[in-house]
């Protein structure tokens, strides 16, 4: 009423196509709704407080996530364990609300498995991935009885030495890459599960009294659209674990299917929107347990199914609010803004067509605009098309699901990183990773004598 | 060895041939009952006599050898043999007589046994009853055997046992105790063993308390109730021609009150209900038989008791009075023991139905729901998925797939057969029913004999299995939807006792489940609002307590720096009870499995061995695992409890319970989720009466993964290894 009262509402003009009547192959019109609020704090106030740009993550939709991930295995399958892919993101907070949840954690370096053990995590709830692991990083993983996932041959090779020479056993799993008739088909990590590389390294474990095979590792891809391909990876996993089971009277503890789940977001060049094409929980939880209880495993000797499952997890518990600096219009007519997020923080932008919404209401009209980052630099590009209402300098905005990848991958590149915010479950704001300064940055560096002056 | 187990047998059956009078096979009741029967050597002798060669027969003929040992072909035998003493003197000719009696009365035993067998029913002392009528009958006629005149002349027989100080005995009790009633009880105990007196009676009466209170008290209410009938009928019980019959009652009691029925207030009540009717037989009998010129013995009792079993059998439903299954050979052993049997597995046997899903659901419609679950339809489930907030959907809810159960699996709950299979019925939208099928799309399996179990609403097209079909338990049968009158998804469960479609449905319980993570229930109703979830056997724990047959586990027992070695075997009887030996004191620990616990269910031997003390502690151990579980049993109290408070207890305890032993288990793991390295079982048992804890026992047991067994017991400052 004020608005309507008070003064009226400026938007500056647009040029807009105009698609009257019937949807036509074009679609239909094109409407931006705005977000406002998450979980029911608004939007502009948390920026006002907090500065702009800002990280806002939502515990409510984390602990939601990890329970509906939960329950679309418990109720199909009788042993889950979800463990949290630090890599997706390992803030220290969001971490411990992934715990707080019964999660183990998932690491493929050994920093991540320093962060872990000082998230109060045991070595023996660690899962430790990954191709790099150093001789150092192999002992203490298996003095802690954490489950190291073997990648490759030299690896192997290492840890038995490692083995060998400190006389500790190790808790071991192999990765086992396979063709799930998807592309492209993921043969960089792991053994070879067609051409026997994969059995032959089991077996050269299972004659090693050191290294107790625990259980089995795949990791088929990542934003696999196709629940099928989950369906095949389980089920050779399980033909595996059976193959063991025959041959050495060995039953694995765990089969782990590794992460992968899409997130709804739409990736570059997808034509229809995530939203509609992602597989729900339930579509990959019952393509997986039942290639497992469908397999030759024994009913009574079931391995735990390990879930390493980011992305779906945590990208739509987050999202980043920023401003408006800048308006312009480009050659060739088409609109362009200059926001304060960049590919620096918002490094998916290189994969999705993320979100963007206004925080403000407006009055409908969109025009097709470009969404560029604050960076000097050409790659910078958030939004490359899409259709968005006219924003002023200084409106803000918001872009969704952008939890999983953005607090991991983010660069420090030309400018310092912003806030990050915490909602908790009683909408109470916690900051849980400051904004940097210069002196963060520069702590580090150190200058030779015949520089400084 | 063979030998000596020969000898063992023959000794053992001889012996309990005393006990078996009163249905008794304790040993140390016999050797007193035996003493006592020698108060007239005569009588004692040829019992002794007949007896040993009834013994001697059935081992030389190879009977079962359990039932030798038991005393079963003795203990007819020995009454004949002490009938024959009773009536004829000491000579060469009685003990052949009785020798020649006791070859005899087996043989009338082997067919008694046969005959009454085929009905499952006790031949008691109908042998000695019928042979000693014809020994009696035949002897009559020889002129080489003197009659026996020691219960005319008493004195002399007293002096003879106990001399000048039983003589004073005898006579500070004529003075003092002159009741015909309770002389009347002691005479008619000491004619079971044909010694028409006092002294006699008076010492039964002591072996008899001491052996079982229960049957002592029975005895005197047995007594009791027939005194006061007959004067009722205007007769005296002691009168010297009843006084031969008194013991029917006494007998009949035992029998009726505490063998071969639990000992209880309807085991009591029908005890005093057949007394009188005794009193009624015995007198017809006596007028019947008087012109025959025999005595009837324990015919009345023989006739009612066996009559009264036999037509308790014809109970359409038992209640009350309950026979006895397994006889332990005592009444307050098969009080206990039922007891506790009754308490800890009211379900024995019964078919095991689980929930019919995987994970935790939310019984959203109990028996005798707010719904639909009424009338006829009242014992039946409705199950859905809840998020943490309490909501059953994501979203609006406008969309069936919404609803978190929606399209989950549907399980076989039990093993069974598919007996009807609906599909086809159209998944409702949100908030619309379909009255006319309302039960949607179904699948009934038939489990057992009147015993199945019904799944509906299910998505159309969803079933997988056909008619026909065996299932196991945790089959998938098809997934949760929306047909028939079901206005949102969920699963309709029930249990029924035929395979229709739209029958009534049977209360039954569902044999384990956890609810809310937390408890574990055995033969339970899930109710309203509890989450629930199927158990999880926990393989290394079922793994570890599987004791197999023939398996064979070595102690080393450590008891203040001694070390001493005990041998352990797991063997199975022919009923396939399985349980645990220990060679060295020969004592027993029945055990039993099923999915959800471990549990002894019996021990007999020594209560110092390792063995009784492993029985404790291992009263019932889950089989499944999961953060802070615990299990509680109560362990029969005369197992538990000894000396007198025990003895006291006896004789209230078919009506009411005062002692109390408790047992609690905590179970915690050891090792990680993928690794576990054992278990370990904290016991803590209790002596409670009165509200109060008078003793405590603790335990602890590691079991590890290796099989390695770790058991200590503070108190005793024992510790005890093996590996199983």
């Amino acid at each position: 009423m004020t608005k309507t009262m008070g003064k009226k509402m400026f938007e500056r003009p647009t040029i807009t196509r105009l698609t009257p009547g019937m949807p036509s192959k074009h679609g239909v019109g094109i409407a931006v709704a705005s977000i406002q609020f998450i979980d029911g704090l608004k939007i502009d106030d948390l920026i006002e407080k907090y500065g702009s740009p800002l990280y806002i993550f939502s515990e409510t939709v984390i602990r939601k996530n990890v329970e509906d991930l939960k329950r679309a295995f418990t109720v199909r399958y009788p042993k889950i364990q979800i463990a949290w892919s630090y890599k997706t993101n390992y803030l220290d907070a969001i971490c411990r609300i992934f715990h707080q949840e019964g999660s183990w954690a998932e690491v493929v370096s050994g920093f991540e498995y320093e962060k872990a053990i000082r998230n109060g995590i045991n070595g023996e709830h660690i899962i430790f991935n990954g191709p790099g692991k150093t001789e150092a990083e192999l002992l203490k993983a298996a003095k802690d009885g954490a489950y190291i996932h073997i990648d490759h041959f030299d690896e192997l090779f290492l840890l038995a030495k490692v083995c060998q020479v400190y006389d500790v056993t190790a808790r071991v799993s192999i990765r086992v890459n396979m063709d799930v008739g998807i592309y492209p088909k993921w043969d960089r990590f792991g053994f070879n599960f067609e051409n026997g590389e994969a059995w032959d390294a089991i077996n050269r474990i299972m004659a090693n009294p050191q290294l107790k095979l625990m259980g089995l590792h795949t990791h088929i891809g990542t934003y696999i659209m196709t629940t099928d391909a989950y369906r095949i990876a389980a089920a050779k996993l399980s033909e595996l674990a059976a193959s063991v089971a025959q041959k050495f009277n060995h039953y694995i503890a765990y089969i782990d299917m590794g992460g992968g789940f899409a997130s709804r977001n739409t990736l570059r060049g997808a034509y229809l929107s995530g939203e509609d094409t992602t597989p729900s929980f339930d579509d990959y939880a019952d393509a997986i347990t039942s290639a497992v209880i469908n397999s030759q495993i024994k009913p009574d000797k079931l391995p735990t199914i390990i879930l390493e499952t980011g992305r779906a997890l945590i990208d739509d518990a987050g999202s980043i609010a920023g401003t408006v600096i800048a308006n312009k219009r480009l050659t060739d007519g088409r609109r362009a803004l200059i926001v304060d997020v960049g590919v620096n923080l918002l490094f998916t932008s290189f994969w999705y067509d993320h979100k963007i919404n206004p925080t403000q209401t407006h009055s409908g009209l969109v025009e097709e605009t470009v969404i560029y980052g604050p960076l000097c630099m050409n790659i910078d590009v958030i939004r490359p098309s899409l259709m968005f209402p006219p924003l002023k300098v200084g409106d803000h905005f918001v872009i969704s699901r952008t939890g999983a990848y953005n607090n991991t991958q983010w660069l420090q590149f030309i400018t310092t990183r912003p806030n990050v915010i915490l909602i908790d479950t009683n909408r109470q704001t916690h900051i849980i990773r400051k904004a940097e300064n210069i002196d963060n940055l520069v702590q580090n560096e150190e200058i030779p004598p015949h520089l400084v002056k | 060895m063979r030998l000596i187990n020969d000898l063992d047998t023959i000794l053992k059956g001889f012996v309990r041939s005393y006990s078996q009078i009163f249905f008794s096979s304790n040993q140390y009741f016999a050797i007193l009952l035996l003493i006592i029967t020698f108060i007239d050597p005569s009588i004692g002798i040829a019992g002794l006599v007949s007896a040993l060669v009834a013994v001697l027969t059935s081992y030389l003929i190879k009977l079962d050898r359990e039932t030798i040992a038991m005393g079963m072909y003795g203990f007819n035998a020995l009454l004949v043999g002490f009938g024959l003493g009773f009536y004829y003197d000491v000579s060469i000719t009685l003990l052949l007589l009785a020798a020649i009696a006791g070859f005899f009365t087996l043989l009338v035993n082997i067919t008694f046994q046969g005959i009454l067998g085929k009905y499952y029913l006790p031949y008691l002392s109908l042998p000695f009853v019928l042979s000693i009528w014809l020994v009696l009958s035949a002897t009559w006629q020889l002129t080489s055997t003197d009659i026996n005149q020691s219960s005319v002349y008493l004195l002399n027989r007293i002096f003879e046992v106990g001399g000048f100080k039983f003589i004073a005995i005898h006579d500070w009790w004529l003075k003092h105790v002159s009741s015909n009633f309770v002389n009347g009880y002691f005479i008619s105990l000491g004619s079971i063993f044909f010694q028409f007196n006092v002294l006699a009676g008076v010492l039964v009466a002591i072996a008899l308390l001491v052996y079982s209170r229960i049957a002592f008290s029975l005895s005197v209410i047995g007594y009791s109730v027939a005194y006061f009938a007959y004067l009722v009928f205007g007769l005296d019980l002691t009168n010297l021609g009843y006084s031969y019959i008194g013991f029917n009652f006494i007998l009949s009691a035992i029998a009726i009150g505490g063998y071969f029925y639990i000992p209880s207030k309807s085991s009591y009540f029908w005890t005093i209900a057949v007394t009188p009717i005794i009193a009624l037989v015995a007198t017809g009998l006596v007028v019947i038989f008087k012109t025959l010129g025999i005595p009837i013995l324990s015919l009345p009792f023989n006739i009612v008791v066996l009559m009264f079993i036999y037509s308790m059998r014809f109970r359409l439903s038992v209640s009350g009075l309950r026979e006895v299954v397994v006889q332990e050979g005592k009444p307050e052993l098969n009080l206990y023991s039922y007891q506790s049997f009754a308490k800890r597995f009211p379900n024995y046997g019964w078919i095991r139905i689980r929930l019919p899903f995987y994970g935790v659901w939310t019984v959203n419609q109990g028996h005798h729901g707010n719904y639909t679950h009424k009338g006829e339809w009242a014992h039946a489930w409705d199950f859905i998925v809840l998020d943490s907030d309490g909501k059953q959907f994501k979203g609006d809810g406008h969309l069936q797939t919404d609803y978190y159960c929606y399209g989950k699996n549907v399980i076989a709950p039990a093993d069974g057969e598919v007996v009807e299979v609906e599909d086809g019925i159209d998944d409702n939208p949100i908030g619309e029913i379909n009255i006319s099928k309302n039960w949607g799309n179904t699948v009934i399996i038939k489990h057992t004999v009147e015993l199945y179990s019904k799944v509906s609403h299910l998505r159309k097209g969803s079933i997988t299995v056909k008619v026909g079909d065996k299932l196991k338990f945790g089959t998938k049968i098809g997934e949760v939807g929306n047909s028939g009158r079901s206005a949102y998804p969920h699963l309709h469960f029930q249990i029924q006792s035929n395979e229709y479609i739209g029958s009534k449905t049977l209360k039954y319980p569902l044999s384990s489940y956890i609810v809310n993570n937390s408890e574990l229930k055995t033969f339970d109703y899930p109710a309203v609002n509890q989450h629930v979830s199927n158990i999880e056997p926990n393989s290394l724990l079922k793994a570890l307590m599987n004791l197999k047959p023939g398996q064979v586990i070595n102690w080393e027992v450590e008891q203040q720096n001694i070390i001493e070695k005990i041998n352990w075997e797991v063997g199975i009887t022919y009923l396939n009870k399985l349980f645990i030996k220990c060679t060295k004191t020969n004592s027993k620990a029945y055990f039993e499995l099923d999915d959800v616990y471990f549990y002894f269910t019996h021990f007999e031997g020594n209560k110092k061995s390792l063995l009784y003390k492993f029985y404790l502690a291992a009263y019932r151990i889950p089989l499944t695992y999961f953060e802070g579980i615990e299990a509680s049993d109560s362990i029969p109290v005369n197992k538990t409890f000894s000396g007198l408070i025990l003895y006291l207890h006896d004789f209230i305890a078919p009506f009411v319970q005062i002692l109390h032993t408790d047992y609690n288990v905590k179970v915690i793991r050891i090792g990680s989720d993928f690794d576990i390295k054992g278990f370990k079982f904290i016991t803590t048992i209790k002596g409670n009466y009165f509200n109060k804890t008078h003793w405590e026992e603790k335990f602890e047991m590691k079991m590890n993964a290796s099989r390695h067994v770790e058991f200590i017991h503070q108190q005793n400052k024992t510790k005890a290894k093996c590996e199983i």
